[in-house]
């Protein structure tokens, strides 16, 4: 054990290894950041170029990779509204508000909690890992199902003003994933024989859409009413002790969020980031600022979401299953390097597993400093003219989507995409309840199909596997908790009045 | 201002006449970039075969400056990148794939792309698939599961990626033919299936090798059969279900993969292709590749080898679905 522990280690301390997995982050936060460009992108261009440099040096920079481009998501979603990946989507919601006044104080606080949460997940796999594949194991169809649900139930805490429009969101989010091939019966669904739909909707470009493009166009308006904006003056690129007072609960708790959605097969980081900012909100003694730029609605995304690479390594490495597309890409690379995913990992290959636990460490640290280091170059972003940056936006928004597939089909989606999102935003509608229904819409459909196949149509299945049931638990009192409160509320409000009669 | 304005045409003649040489058809093929559309994303198996392939191609066999880049075109469930492959030009720089999930997309009436508007270059891969059962079930050998599946109609629960797909038909192949009945619950995919069968969800799965060689070899799941007549070097201690049964002696449920060109490209270019790419098949590195996935080395059978093969495969699913 020690052998191989001082093995991986001595390995990782070269310095030609430390070099590419500075490389490997920098290339990642550089691709994270580009909306389009995503982590899939950017592991698929490193990954020839990691076959030259032979085993463990690949893997190191891989790694590198995967890490940064998850942070790097949430740099241009604090900017310019634009979340570079899935995962960062829910950090526009409190980053943006609070970079319109103090960009460097946004991305410092991202960026901590972002190392806090990869660094922790590291560990979490170092110390766990063998644990946590288990449970991953009872992790069945119920509990699937159970899971979605329970995500649906925080739609009331990211929808902005009106809840039903909340509602009304996260239905169309549910019913664009109905599109496409139906798994159990291979029937085409709404896609009016178009081989284009016959996949399903296209999840990034959609979001490009509604995020990028829909800003795009909201910062064409502004424009013509608001000036634009005098440089802003950087006031502090590392966190605040008060921030990180404020914060550390947040944070700590994301983490462990993010570490288990990720150690369950099949989950990523985009569904932990929501689960994180909705649970951060709802255990916030005071949430009256989410959504208007509170610090902890920024640590709990991204947090959670970079906690996510190390748990998701779990399933990873012990099943093969990944979590998302860019972990996909990530476990070829790795079997390309000669790791055959096996729940006998850990004993056939010890040095690789701790190889890629210290890589996984190295790379968070590499992202931190590179974070910190360059906050006083990323916040120029939003120093930049709004008549130059709109321009540059549309742009990234259609060569990032043609990127994503070489398919122009993807432009002419999110162009529509985005036209239909700037309405229902300028309606009041909030998009994350919709990116949200699109998300666990699959989720929730396949593994209800999948659970009444397993027993035989009878509804008990969700109620006798104890995870499931919890969940289901939780979330229905979740959706309830409004109303109860209001019908305490009220009776208690009578109980005074009576009294003082 | 005229100046910019003298300066901008020179510019364009110079692009135009550029690009112009660029088309000249009278050069030697190749004069230029060849491209393979991958309608699968990148780093997954077929890319990564793909990208074996290609890059295995000896020092030396293509000219200075040529080289064969992989076009990832996604979506429609491989559909989107094969209707850009048909409707590409014929001049042999677009190369393409033809393989099993094309056939059955036809089959399945998803698309009327055929496999013989296309000409092979060359085979990335065939194999069968592995029947799969957890290491504790009751049964030991092929024959065994199915007297177990006899005595239990609709008890026994079948892992499978979906109606149409080569989990569910691998399956569905020896159940028509030898009168089972199974219950069948989608995965989102192999290892989703196989772990399935490990967490005890599910009690057979089929697939092949790559995504069961870990749990295999971890001793958590047993291969009772391959789909196949014959047995593979890979397993040759696992039976095929064709030698066991007569009634499905004539059933081949394999995941193929060809690499292949528009079959009006020229005849030239096609020769040179396959050479090319039978010289690349022939390299340590692409089997080395292939090895990292678990994946055999299958041989070409040459043009009309390869199309009659598709024939038969595309006639058997057509008779197993319709």
């Amino acid at each position: 054990m020690m052998e191989y522990f001082v093995s991986a280690l001595t390995q990782v301390v070269q310095p030609l290894n430390l070099a590419v997995i500075l490389l490997g982050t920098i290339v990642g936060i550089l691709a994270g950041a580009m909306p389009g460009l995503s982590s899939i992108m950017a592991l698929t261009i490193v990954t020839p170029f990691t076959f030259s440099l032979g085993g463990n040096s690949g893997i190191l920079m891989l790694l590198g990779v995967f890490c940064g481009a998850i942070y790097g998501g949430s740099i241009t979603a604090i900017l310019i509204n634009t979340p570079g990946t899935a995962n960062s989507a829910a950090t526009c919601l409190d980053g943006y508000p609070m970079s319109r006044h103090s960009p460097g104080r946004a991305l410092a606080i991202s960026t901590m909690a972002s190392t806090f949460g990869g660094l922790f997940s590291a560990l979490a796999l170092f110390f766990t890992a063998p644990m946590l594949a288990k449970v991953a194991l009872n992790f069945g169809a119920p509990e699937y199902f159970a899971l979605g649900i329970f995500g649906l139930s925080i739609v009331t805490g990211i929808s902005s003003k009106s809840v039903f429009k909340g509602i009304i969101g996260a239905i169309i989010g549910l019913a664009l994933a109905t599109v496409g091939i139906d798994v159990i019966s291979g029937q085409p669904r709404f896609a009016f024989g178009s081989v284009y739909l016959m996949g399903g909707i296209a999840y990034i470009p959609l979001l490009i859409g509604v995020y990028a493009f829909a800003q795009g166009l909201t910062l064409i308006e502004e424009k013509v009413t608001e000036k634009a904006k005098k440089d802003i003056k950087l006031e502090r690129i590392l966190p605040t002790w008060a921030d990180i007072k404020k914060t550390s609960p947040t944070i700590l708790g994301c983490s462990v969020i993010g570490t288990i959605i990720g150690a369950i097969p099949g989950t990523g980081g985009d569904i932990a980031s929501w689960l994180g900012y909705t649970q951060a909100k709802r255990f916030a003694k005071d949430s009256s600022q989410f959504g208007k730029g509170d610090p902890r609605g920024i640590a709990a995304p991204e947090s959670a979401n970079n906690a996510v690479s190390g748990g998701a390594l779990i399933p990873l490495l012990t099943l093969g299953i990944p979590g998302d597309a860019g972990s996909a890409v990530m476990l070829g690379a790795l079997m390309m390097q000669g790791i055959i995913p096996s729940p006998l990992l850990f004993e056939n290959q010890p040095v690789q597993v701790y190889i890629i636990i210290f890589g996984l460490i190295a790379a968070n640290i590499c992202m931190g400093l590179l974070g910190f280091g360059g906050i006083r170059i990323f916040s120029k972003i939003s120093g930049v003219p709004k008549e130059i940056l709109t321009p540059i936006i549309f742009v990234f928004c259609c060569v990032g989507t043609f990127c994503m597939n070489h398919n122009v089909y993807d432009i002419f989606f999110m162009l529509i995409a985005g036209a239909v999102g700037y309405f229902l935003i300028k309606l009041d509608f909030a998009m994350p309840p919709v990116i949200l229904g699109l998300i666990l819409g699959p989720t929730i459909e396949k593994n209800l199909q999948k659970a009444l196949v397993l027993s035989d149509g009878s509804f008990s299945i969700f109620f006798t596997h104890p995870i499931s049931c919890v969940l289901i638990v939780i979330a229905v009192v979740s959706l309830m908790l409004p109303l109860i409160t209001y019908f305490v509320k009220k009776k208690q409000g009578k109980n005074e009045e009576a009294a003082a009669e | 201002m005229k100046l910019r304005k003298i300066i901008a045409m020179l510019t364009a003649t110079a692009m135009a006449a550029a690009a112009l040489t660029g088309c000249g058809g009278s050069k030697e093929y190749p004069s230029q970039n060849i491209s393979v559309i991958c309608p699968y994303s990148a780093g997954g198996t077929t890319d990564l075969c793909v990208r074996g392939m290609t890059e295995s191609i000896p020092d030396g066999v293509l000219p200075s400056g040529v080289n064969i880049t992989v076009n990832n075109v996604t979506g429609g469930a491989g559909l989107v990148g094969a209707n850009q492959f048909r409707n590409s030009s014929s001049d042999g720089y677009t190369l393409g794939i033809v393989n099993c999930d094309l056939v059955l997309s036809k089959v399945n009436g998803n698309t009327d792309i055929s496999y013989d508007e296309f000409t092979p270059l060359a085979c990335l891969m065939k194999q069968p698939n592995l029947i799969l059962v957890s290491a504790d079930a009751p049964y030991d050998t092929f024959e065994e599961f199915v007297e177990y599946a006899k005595a239990h109609p609709g008890e026994v629960k079948v892992g499978n990626t979906g109606e149409g797909t080569l989990t569910k038909l691998s399956a569905q192949s020896f159940e028509q033919a030898l009168g089972l009945e199974f219950t069948y619950v989608n995965y989102d995919g192999d290892t989703n299936s196989i772990t399935g069968v490990v967490a005890g969800e599910v009690d057979m799965t089929c697939c092949s090798a790559a995504p069961a060689i870990g749990q295999l070899t971890a001793g958590t799941i047993k291969a009772l059969a391959i789909t196949d007549n014959e047995r593979t070097e890979m397993f040759p201690d696992v039976p095929a279900m064709g030698e066991l049964y007569d009634e499905l002696k004539d059933i081949r449920i394999l995941t193929w993969v060809y690499l292949a060109i528009k079959n009006d490209a020229p005849e030239e270019v096609v020769t040179y292709l396959q050479d090319a790419f039978a010289q690349a098949s022939a390299t340590e590195e692409f089997e080395e590749t292939l090895a990292a996935f678990s994946i055999m080395p299958a041989e070409f059978e040459g043009t009309d080898g390869a199309l009659q093969f598709m024939q038969e495969q595309y006639e058997f699913y057509d008779s197993l679905i319709n």
